[in-house]
């Protein structure tokens, strides 16, 4: 009897995570509508506004950049862009290296707000660790822009951020270009996915989005784990068992469509198409090499670090600027890293 | 006559059930795989099964290490750690350092040995539960493959990439050009576990630590060497894996290992081996690697949708480890 009700209990618990896994996966979908997005455009300096922005700081004020870290390549190239194009402008910037840890974020923050600061650019990786601090740094006066990320909106920063939906779209709207231009606009296409993070969810539903806008005819075959190169190239070779015809393969990252990469070239294929988002290294080399990686998607970071002090010189100008703005992405590809050279 | 065979029928009962317990899963994976059959075009193909084969490996491999720890009643968390460390060790020395196969290999494996022999120094000499230790050893080994790689891929030079010597790992085939390298090398791996743990008389001494330590230190048992080789057999089996892991991906990553540490050691419970230590079947543990393999490669093939996958492969995993319960069971 015991063991009886040992076996209902398991079964029990295994309905009830069921149950509750099913709930959550409905909460996604339920999700609040973005914020209205303002773009680029809307942070396009005036003589003007520059001129005031540099009287506002006058000799002693600056604008204090605090990095997450410089330790990756999306981080670091986005705190020297801000840093070189506010020089290039004539504005006082100073750095910060967070070294993503949470004290010294913190520190950084309050030296800045004591030592003069009158805008803080600031990427964020742990928002209600830092939250206080930046509350602390409003009351003081001084302005907030947060960087890769939207969490400030309630303090009044203005946040820069790559979205989601515009990476995978772009990715999706390449493939669709293609096929429509290479294959007559029919292809059986994976689409290589990471439902764990719900940004990542977003980017797959964007590429499915584009596709089917753009390239009505291509069949989405399915959406395979992806993410990682291991789980992109396991599920390539899954998925090629049941669809042999896959011919074009776009991923919400690039390390899950190296990975199918390696499995398609496994199986003899030379004539697939594949896009990635993210612009590794490898992604790049690979397209300059004409190989069957046609494309990927740059989050764009020195864009970002130049939009930043757009929005500081606008803050201290006190012009109007909508609080959050997409970074517009940029696709990379055979042509336009021709063009680049 | 009536009660004698009333206690037959009881005694047969009873095999059953523990026959059930001990098979438990494999009875889950056969019906998974007729239902695969039955339902799915592509399942029971050679091209299939030796893909699920392959790519089963990777848990295989490193399984058979973590089943002897648990052997002896300790666990190592460490061995994802040891497959991404050991990765990056063989990809950075071939590809960054200009060393041959064989050098970066032996390279990646003494790493993933003495990963091993830290773990068995620390568990034995300073007396701190394996899990703990291994938690902690495997936190600083991921530190270090990210120092090695500063988060970046390492891959080679297309069409000069040091890392096409030992692709032949992963995707050549053997035997009449019909069995992939690593499919091989699974089964090789498994067969000298199973004479190792059989026929030797370290075999026998895991059994023993893993039974009763007492009784084996007292029986003259040099319990603690037994417990450090067998660290030092987990880590290096794990290093192996890494190595195999590079020619699969052909690229070497700090996290590369990371997605592994929960099958490895699903395969080493589901395929029966006691927490506690002292009873196991390797082989058990072969089947339920591929068993396991085989959940996610059914799922793709019947087209489940991906966010539907982790509710079936939880319910399919509660399920087959539940019957282990019958083990307990009295009839």
């Amino acid at each position: 009897m015991k063991h009886l009700k040992l076996l209902v209990s398991i079964v029990l618990i295994a309905l009830l995570s069921t149950a509750s896994m099913v709930a959550m996966a409905q909460d996604d979908g339920e999700e609040e509508e973005p914020p209205e997005l303002g773009t680029a455009e809307d942070l396009e300096v005036t003589e003007e506004e520059l001129e005031a922005a540099l009287e506002a700081l006058g000799e002693d004020g600056f604008i204090g950049v605090v990095a997450c870290t410089y330790s990756t390549e999306y981080h670091s190239t986005v705190a020297e862009s801000a840093e070189a194009y506010a020089t290039e402008k004539g504005l006082n910037v100073r750095t910060f290296d967070s070294e993503i840890n949470v004290e010294t974020q913190i520190s950084g923050i309050e030296n800045f707000v004591s030592d003069g600061a009158q805008v803080i650019v600031v990427c964020l990786f742990d928002p209600p660790s830092v939250q206080s601090a930046l509350e602390e740094a409003a009351e003081a006066g001084v302005m907030i822009v947060q960087y890769a990320g939207r969490d400030m909106a309630d303090l009044g920063g203005v946040t820069i951020s790559v979205e989601d939906a515009d990476m995978g779209y772009a990715a999706g709207q390449y493939a669709a270009e293609l096929i429509n231009e290479e294959l007559d606009g029919e292809a059986q296409v994976a689409i290589l996915d990471y439902p764990d993070i719900a940004n990542v969810v977003i980017r797959a539903d964007a590429i499915r989005a584009a596709i089917e806008e753009i390239a009505p005819d291509a069949e989405i075959v399915g959406n395979y784990l992806g993410g990682t190169a291991d789980n992109g190239l396991t599920s390539m070779e899954t998925a090629l068992i049941e669809h042999p015809d896959i011919n074009v393969v776009v991923s919400i990252n690039d390390a899950g469509a190296l990975g199918a990469l390696q499995a398609l070239e496994n199986a003899g294929r030379d004539d697939v198409i594949i896009v990635g988002i993210d612009a590794e290294q490898q992604a790049i080399d690979l397209i300059e090499e004409d190989t069957m990686y046609k494309g990927t998607v740059d989050t764009a970071p020195a864009r970002t670090g130049e939009m930043t002090i757009d929005a500081a010189v606008k803050l201290l100008a006190q012009a109007e600027i909508p609080q959050n703005i997409a970074v517009p992405v940029n696709l990379i590809t055979a042509e336009t890293l021709a063009d680049e050279e | 006559m009536t009660g004698l065979s009333t206690t037959m029928s009881g005694s047969g009962q009873r095999r059953v059930m523990h026959s059930l317990a001990e098979y438990g899963f494999v009875v889950m994976f056969f019906l998974w795989a007729v239902y695969l059959t039955l339902a799915t075009d592509n399942f029971a193909t050679t091209n299939n099964i030796f893909t699920i084969l392959r790519q089963a490996a990777i848990i295989g491999i490193t399984a058979i290490g973590a089943h002897f720890v648990i052997l002896m009643g300790d666990m190592d968390l460490s061995a994802a750690a040891v497959i991404s460390l050991s990765g990056v060790v063989m990809g950075e020395a071939m590809v960054n350092q200009g060393f041959a196969p064989i050098p970066a290999a032996l390279a990646a494996l003494v790493v993933g040995a003495l990963v091993g022999l830290v773990n068995g120094l620390i568990v034995t000499k300073l007396r701190i539960n394996a899990i703990i230790t291994t938690l902690g050893t495997s936190s600083i080994l991921s530190g270090i493959a990210f120092t090695i790689t500063q988060g970046k891929t390492i891959y080679g030079e297309r069409g000069n990439d040091p890392i096409d010597k030992i692709e032949f790992l992963s995707r050549n085939r053997v035997l009449w050009d019909w069995v992939p390298v690593p499919v091989i090398i699974l089964f090789a791996c498994y067969i000298i576990a199973f004479i190792v743990l059989r026929y030797t008389a370290y075999g026998a001494r895991v059994y023993a630590v893993g039974n009763n330590e007492r009784a084996a230190w007292l029986s003259g048992i040099k319990v603690d060497r037994v417990r450090i080789a067998t660290f030092v057999v987990a880590g290096a089996l794990a290093g192996f894996a890494g190595i195999m892991q590079v020619a699969r991906q052909g690229t070497a990553t700090a996290g590369m290992g990371a997605d592994f540490l929960f099958p490895i050691l699903t395969a080493v419970v589901l395929g029966g081996a006691s927490l506690r230590g002292g009873r196991g079947k390797v082989f058990s543990t072969l089947v339920a690697a591929i068993f396991l393999t085989s959940i996610n490669n059914g799922m793709v093939l019947l087209g489940i949708d991906i966010y539907t996958q982790n509710i079936v492969s939880g319910v399919i995993l509660v399920v087959a480890l539940s019957m282990d319960r019958l083990r307990t069971l009295r009839l």
